[in-house]
């Protein structure tokens, strides 16, 4: 298994990071388009478009503004992160295949409850996230809470494309297991995210999917440095890369130039990501605790 | 070191079992619950958001203290409420509709709870007139959103929106949350916004008018 098998999404334009915000705060064209050339560079397969707050219907000036200018900038297609059928109807009508060598652009997201992006389908073809990690009963929204919960809301999502959505490929389908902090994670969440693309990668009947996870989320609100001085977060993402690429995990929403790396049994933090996350409750984040060093006292 | 300073200590380290164990003798002792949370836990949990907020200790060390903190106060809950004493002031918390995510709204409730609050805890995807019904019924002083995803923004202005038709001004609407800034609480006309959990709790003393 090599590293080189992973399909990073450029995760960075998106309000969630301080740097990007003031970015988009200040309306900043040419220097998104910089940091979509910069992600780029860093080897992203696909960039995500994500302008908050600034993502107005009523006003979508900018929204199709960043589009356009990042198109300019760079080749690769995008992906587009809203929940909301009116949004992503713009970044379709906007969005250009030719500026990125024909390739369709990602709708990020779908749900169970959700599933009027496939209204959009005749602006033009794309490829859709899939969110797994919840599921619809009734009128209500629930968290999937184990593994074959996530593998069977993903195979109902795919058969329901199959069934009446023809003109989605398995290659269009990415399937979401969402990956949730470790290190606030009293809940199995992790386990259940490696277990979920493990049951996802047996099941035959999914082959030719793509699955995904937020990288990133993975490691928030941890600290930069492991105790044996190598670089806790990226080592984490590592580990979690190690145990699931192998299952079929192909994509990530991620940060490109991050280190990521395959690490060899006896690495530090894969040892400690593999036993924390068989423990349970408060167990996990002690185990966690015991990768990094805290002023506790 | 006094037993308040050593109870203080096991909070801030999360040892449960001495926290526990501290709580238990002070009680036989003839303490006051009082001053057991005013003096004992509270000022713990007030170092702990602290170092939180300088990056000196991480959730982990967090959600462990947080822990500590919560089977003490067990002990004393119940003394509290047999002498009629409840918390000064209460906060409805919630992660609004549309959304699922509850690590930092729980986050939240936990430094409440720190700060002896009384926390009504709503959970995820929280209907605009959920927070409204809750926030009457309480009685609440606070009523505190979280939201994740950039797209489930617009529910907190319309549970501001809805907190001000039913005549709620008086009650304080903060906001938190990755996508959350300054300027979008401006815009929707919330009371106010913080950056992480340990800053909630100082702005909701704030927007109060309640002693740190």
């Amino acid at each position: 298994m090599s590293i080189d098998a992973l399909t990073i999404v450029g995760e960075r334009i998106n309000p969630g990071f301080k740097s990007s915000k003031a970015l988009l705060d200040a309306k900043d064209l040419d220097g998104l388009a910089a940091l979509a050339v910069d992600q780029v560079q860093k080897g992203a397969t696909y960039l995500t478009i994500n302008v908050g707050e600034h993502a107005s219907v009523d006003d979508p000036r900018f929204l199709l503004a960043v589009i356009q200018a990042v198109q300019d900038a760079v080749d690769v297609p995008l992906s587009f992160d809203y929940p909301h059928q009116s949004v992503q109807r713009l970044c379709l009508e906007t969005y250009d295949p030719a500026k990125a060598n024909g390739h369709k652009p990602i709708v990020n997201s779908i749900a169970e409850a959700r599933w009027d992006m496939l209204e959009l389908v005749g602006i033009q073809p794309f490829k859709l996230v899939m969110m797994a990690s919840e599921r619809c009963e009734g009128d209500a929204m629930i968290p999937n809470r184990n593994a074959p919960e996530v593998h069977q809301t993903a195979k109902r999502m795919v058969s329901m494309l199959m069934e009446k959505h023809d003109q989605f490929e398995m290659d269009d389908m990415i399937i979401d297991v969402s990956l949730a902090s470790l290190g606030a994670d009293t809940e199995g969440l992790t386990r259940m995210a490696v277990d979920s693309i493990k049951a996802i990668g047996a099941d035959r009947e999914l082959d030719g999917t793509h699955r995904l996870v937020g990288l990133s989320n993975l490691s928030i609100m941890l600290p930069k440095l492991a105790t044996d001085g190598s670089l806790l977060k990226v080592g984490l993402e590592s580990a979690f890369l190690t145990e699931t690429m192998p299952h079929g995990l192909d994509m990530v929403l991620g940060t490109p130039g991050r280190d990521y790396q395959i690490l060899p049994d006896d690495n530090f933090i894969l040892q400690g990501f593999r036993e924390a996350i068989a423990l349970d409750g408060f167990d996990t984040l002690m185990r966690v605790q015991e990768l990094y060093t805290a002023a506790v006292l | 070191m006094s037993v308040m300073e050593d109870l203080n200590n096991a909070v801030i380290t999360g040892n449960r079992n001495v926290a526990v164990a501290l709580t238990q003798q002070m009680i036989d002792e003839g303490v006051t619950p009082m001053d057991i949370v005013d003096n004992g836990l509270v000022p713990g949990m007030g170092v702990v958001g602290e170092r939180f907020k300088n990056n000196e200790i991480f959730v982990p060390e967090m959600l462990i203290a947080a822990r500590a903190m919560k089977e003490a106060m067990a002990l004393v809950e119940p003394l509290l409420a047999a002498a009629g004493i409840e918390p000064a002031y209460t906060v409805i918390v919630g992660t609004v509709q549309g959304d699922l995510h509850d690590i930092g709204k729980n986050l939240v409730v936990m430094m409440f709870k720190g700060a002896n609050f009384g926390v009504v805890d709503l959970g995820t995807n929280v209907p605009a007139d959920a927070f409204v019904a809750a926030a009457k019924e309480y009685g609440a002083d606070v009523v505190a959103l979280s939201a994740l995803l950039t797209t489930t923004m617009p529910s907190m202005k319309d549970t501001v929106v809805a907190m001000n038709a039913a005549g709620l001004d008086g009650v304080k609407v903060m906001i938190g949350g990755a996508p959350i800034t300054q300027s979008f609480a401006d815009e929707i006309g919330a009371d106010g916004y913080a950056a992480d959990a340990a800053s909630a709790v100082d702005k909701a003393q704030e927007l109060i008018g309640a002693a740190a």
